[in-house]
């Protein structure tokens, strides 16, 4: 680099940094890489994009020059960042470029060495996409209930709507669900249950005003680190405080106001304890109460899908009845709450009785600005839909919801959680925009929307196979094909003694058909038969929908290694072989479902780049939330029709679809990213932070979903518009234990999570030998007591045992987390310590959402 | 050299001091102060390198955190032995 490009990066540099603190030199030079201008250089170009790592969604702008990225700046222009990045934005490139890069399709031709890092050739594309689609076809003739997709929130959106439209339309299935079942299938349920539409009220900047934030079960300084930057430095105003909720002190723990530690499920009973008293001592908001909401009783001891119970707990009485609920009265619920006294709290959670009395506190102080942020201690858990329920709870007996510095929030894991897996239907239950396969409108309005015959999706009336009963259906051979993209089952999944066959009763993975879509050899890739090389992050362009219900746009900057594919290209051609001859009414299968965009005979898109293709597939998914043909020249009469019950058909009601409006594609790339519901005012596109909230649009209200379909005038101006009777409903929960309890076989509770330097299984952070030395090895979290007590000492070998399986872990007692006595963590992203052996099976019974965090362990020390 | 710029936050009554210890880890230059955010930036001859010290810096005491804004790699010669 010579002296004046250097001293024009650095000032550039500065100034971008000066300009994210609102600081003075950030007008010292004329230009910055926001812009594709000369002085950046002729060869560069500037491109616009989401972070590839967590589920902040952080907006980055890429440059690129000769085919390779040379820069990562934070995208001041995407409200959910605002300019800003963790340090692992430095590996935003070097994720791309790891030595071992998948770059040609592989075909596995001896399944003797399944499970190995042997036995993988070479193929071409065309052989490779030929075996795929004739072991897809062959399943889905002889019997559909066999084959299965296992998708990923870090699929991008548009991939995830074709994909699911391929299984739903195409195949008929419902054998499809995203790994965001493994992270936050218990807040969608929750939102469902209490909002009747998913995601939150809020936004990120809730945390600008926010006077009070409460972290239940999240470690947002390893798993969220731009969200917790953003909420330190509100603390740093002086106006804020943090109370962190946990069951173990973490990083987060580390500069909270008050570190409030409970176990044995106790968050269900502390939340109902809060509510017991604002009702008791009348700290309730009671007009928010009258305006808005409705009470309900759900099913009380519902079991668990544990170790008795195995493959039957779904079909059980107790799964049969587990999500039910009835009305009853606000006294009612009051009544279940009096058992919930800070004594009966203390004795069960293990909080103590001054904790218990401060979150009450802030709570009954109506002026008080509150955030509640969750994460996988919340979601994770046996009871996981129960707490979500419980959170909400307390926020709405107060009114502390869709109001600037105040809501219930749950943030997510993966870049497109919310985008991709709840928000086109690739979950086994649902269909695009929060319709389920349940709901007959539901069927008939996608049918419209997909130009369908009418009844074409009754064969997909069921649920199909959720993501743990997926891997149960394949473990015990009733499972011949298996999909699976932008994921690493073979690592995140629970119970993988069972799932990999080491038990070796359950070898159903040998005999089941796998293709793997990936970027890196994993430890999924090695009992794969087909695996796919695709192209990654910016090789392509794509959307995700963070937490903050962002959508953004991330352009293509480079172009993918070797034979890497985009994986939209790989589905286009699998689905065109495996619908070959088939008819949907009179018209050609494939032509029907993807003819707009894909021309089968030419093998490919039909418009020259791939934002026109996306342009197009996107007003065809924007139809769903745009439903009026006089707005959206991609509507019709029949689709408005079954939307507007025109019919009067009974059970059906106005389908309310605007409550998540989408704008045309183009305006997330002019406005860095919009939050929906996003509204056309006078030709001006505009995004909602604060959903149901009456106010400006253009200060970030609802005004026209309110307007539309809300009441004005209610208690805090807001309107639940989009729920039933617009109240939403407070659900009682009460505490119920854990699947599994410490007994004198299993001592010591096991949690496991994420840290900082490696994102998930570690199959992109691993390749980054920084990243991999900062944080080399999974060690097990130990609390020195404990260590003492069993005549251990730090980096000794234990094999930790459970009723699951056993791994061998080294003890520390000086790790990132420091558990109380009886009880452990380790993180899951070493593939050498493959601690998902020994975790329970056990899923919260309304969300199928394993529980992560509480399998019973002992430790055994190896000699 | 791989150039980066950064945000280092502070608690508030340490950011002068935390702006005096900056200047002692290889690389890193002070440019500005504002309110309890320091700008900074990172010289060093690879993204591993430039990650190293930003790591290093959360550990100051009084550092809240330590947010990347900008991260130029062209001239790293372990992303790109042959240039760009």
């Amino acid at each position: 680099m010579d002296v004046s490009r250097r001293s024009f990066i650095k000032s550039t540099a500065v100034a971008l940094a000066s300009a994210a603190a609102a600081g003075t030199l950030s007008t010292m030079v004329g230009c910055s890489p926001k812009e594709n201008t000369p002085s950046n250089g002729a060869d560069t170009e500037t491109k616009l994009a989401v972070c590839r790592f967590c589920g902040c969604g952080c907006g980055v702008l890429v440059q690129s020059k000769n085919g390779k990225l040379i820069s990562v700046v934070g995208d001041p222009d995407n409200d959910s960042n605002r300019g800003l990045n963790c340090v692992k934005g430095y590996y935003l490139a070097k994720a791309l470029t790891g030595e071992d890069r998948l770059t040609k399709p592989l075909i596995r031709d001896d399944k003797s060495t399944k499970g190995t890092t042997e036995g993988l050739r070479e193929a071409t594309w065309e052989e490779a996409l030929d075996l795929v689609a004739s072991k897809l076809r062959e399943t889905w003739k002889s019997d559909k209930s066999r084959l299965g997709f296992w998708g990923s929130g870090q699929q991008p959106i548009l991939e995830g709507y074709a994909t699911a439209k391929f299984w739903k339309a195409g195949l008929r299935s419902n054998n499809i669900d995203p790994n965001a079942r493994l992270c936050m299938a218990s807040a969608v349920v929750g939102f469902m249950n209490v909002f009747q539409t998913d995601e939150p009220a809020g936004c990120y900047a809730d945390i600008d005003d926010a006077e009070l934030i409460i972290t239940w079960g999240a470690n947002m300084a390893e798993a969220h680190p731009m969200l917790y930057s953003r909420f330190m430095a509100r603390m740093q105003t002086g106006d804020c405080k943090h109370y962190d909720v946990t069951t173990l002190r973490t990083r987060t723990s580390a500069n909270a106001d008050k570190v409030m530690l409970f176990g044995n499920n106790g968050d269900l009973a502390i939340l109902n304890c809060i509510a017991n008293y604002l009702i008791k001592n009348g700290t309730y908001d009671k007009a928010f109460v009258k305006d808005h909401l409705q009470f309900k009783m759900g099913e009380e001891n519902i079991g668990n899908s544990d170790w008795e119970v195995k493959d039957g707990y779904d079909k059980s009485e107790d799964g049969q009845r587990a999500d039910a609920l009835k009305p009853c009265t606000f006294e009612d619920y009051a009544k279940r709450l009096e058992k919930y006294t800070w004594e009966y709290t203390a004795k069960i959670s293990g909080m103590a009785i001054d904790d218990l009395k401060a979150l009450y506190k802030a709570f009954a102080d109506p002026k008080l600005k509150i955030v509640s942020f969750w994460t996988m201690g919340v979601n994770q858990h046996n009871r996981g839909t129960w707490v979500n329920h419980n959170i909400y709870n307390i926020h709405l007996l107060t009114g502390k919801i869709a109001k600037p510095g105040c809501g219930p929030f749950s943030l997510t894991g993966q870049p497109s959680a919310c985008g991709t897996a709840r928000e086109v239907g690739t979950f086994s239950h649902r269909l695009p925009a929060d319709l389920v396969v349940a709901n007959p409108q539901h069927r008939r309005f996608s049918e419209a929307v997909w130009n369908l015959p009418e009844g074409w999706l009754e064969d997909i009336a069921q649920p199909g196979y959720h993501t743990t009963k997926m891997f149960r259906e394949m473990s015990n051979g009733n499972l011949d094909f298996l999909w699976s993209a932008h994921n690493n089952w073979a690592q995140s999944m629970t119970d993988l003694t069972r799932f990999l066959g080491r038990d070796g009763e359950h070898m159903g993975i040998f005999d089941c058909f796998i293709t793997v879509s990936e970027v890196y050899p994993t430890i999924s890739t090695q009992y794969a038969d087909v695996v796919l090389p695709a192209a990654m992050w910016v090789e392509r362009e794509g959307m995700f929908g963070n937490g903050e219900r962002r959508t953004a746009v991330f352009e293509k900057a480079i172009d993918p290694p070797g034979d890497a594919k985009w994986d939209l290209w790989m589905l286009m051609e699998i689905a065109k072989r495996v619908l070959e001859g088939e008819k949907i009414g009179d018209d050609d299968a494939f032509d029907l479902l993807f003819g707009k965009w894909y021309d089968k005979e030419a093998a490919d898109f039909k418009f020259e780049t791939q934002r026109e293709v996306l342009t197009e597939m996107w007003n065809e998914y924007r139809t769903f939330s745009n439903p009026d043909p006089k707005q959206n020249e991609y509507s019709n009469e029949r689709i408005i029709n079954i939307h507007d019950n025109v019919d009067n058909v009974e059970g059906w009601g106005v389908m309310k679809m605007e409550a998540k409006q989408l704008a045309p594609y183009d305006q997330y790339i002019e406005n860095h990213g919009m939050t929906w519901p996003c509204r056309e005012v006078d030709g001006k596109w505009m995004a909602t932070k604060w959903r149901f909230s009456d106010g400006k649009q253009e200060d970030g209200f609802d005004e026209y979903g309110v307007a539309q379909y809300g009441d004005a005038g209610l208690r805090k101006g807001v309107s639940f518009y989009k729920t039933a009777d617009k109240r939403p409903s407070v659900v009682f929960r009460p505490w119920e234990p854990p699947a599994e309890v410490p007994d004198n076989e299993y001592p010591f509770v096991f949690c496991t999570g994420r840290l900082l330097e490696h994102w998930h299984t570690g199959s992109m952070t691993r390749r980054v030998e920084e990243l991999d030395r900062a944080l080399p090895e999974a060690l097990l979290d130990m609390n020195p007591k404990d260590v003492e007590k069993m005549g251990l000492k730090d980096g000794d070998r234990v094999r930790l045992v459970s009723r699951w399986g056993e791994v061998e872990i080294t003890v520390s007692t000086a790790g990132r987390t420091e558990p109380p006595q009886g009880y452990l963590f380790a993180p899951f992203f070493a593939e050498e310590t493959l601690i998902n052996l020994v975790v329970q099976e056990a899923y919260c019974p309304l969300s199928k959402e394993p529980d992560f965090k509480k399998t019973c362990v002992r430790v055994e020390k190896v000699s | 050299m791989v150039i980066s710029s950064l945000l280092v936050n502070t608690v508030a009554d340490r950011t002068e001091a935390v702006a005096a210890e900056l200047p002692g880890f290889p690389g890193v230059e002070v440019h500005e102060i504002n309110g309890f955010k320091i700008v900074i930036t990172i010289e060093a001859e690879t993204v591993d390198d430039s990650h190293a010290i930003a790591s290093k810096l959360a550990g100051i005491d009084g550092v809240l955190g330590v947010n990347l804004v900008y991260a130029n790699f062209e001239d790293d010669p372990s992303l790109y032995p042959d240039g760009v």
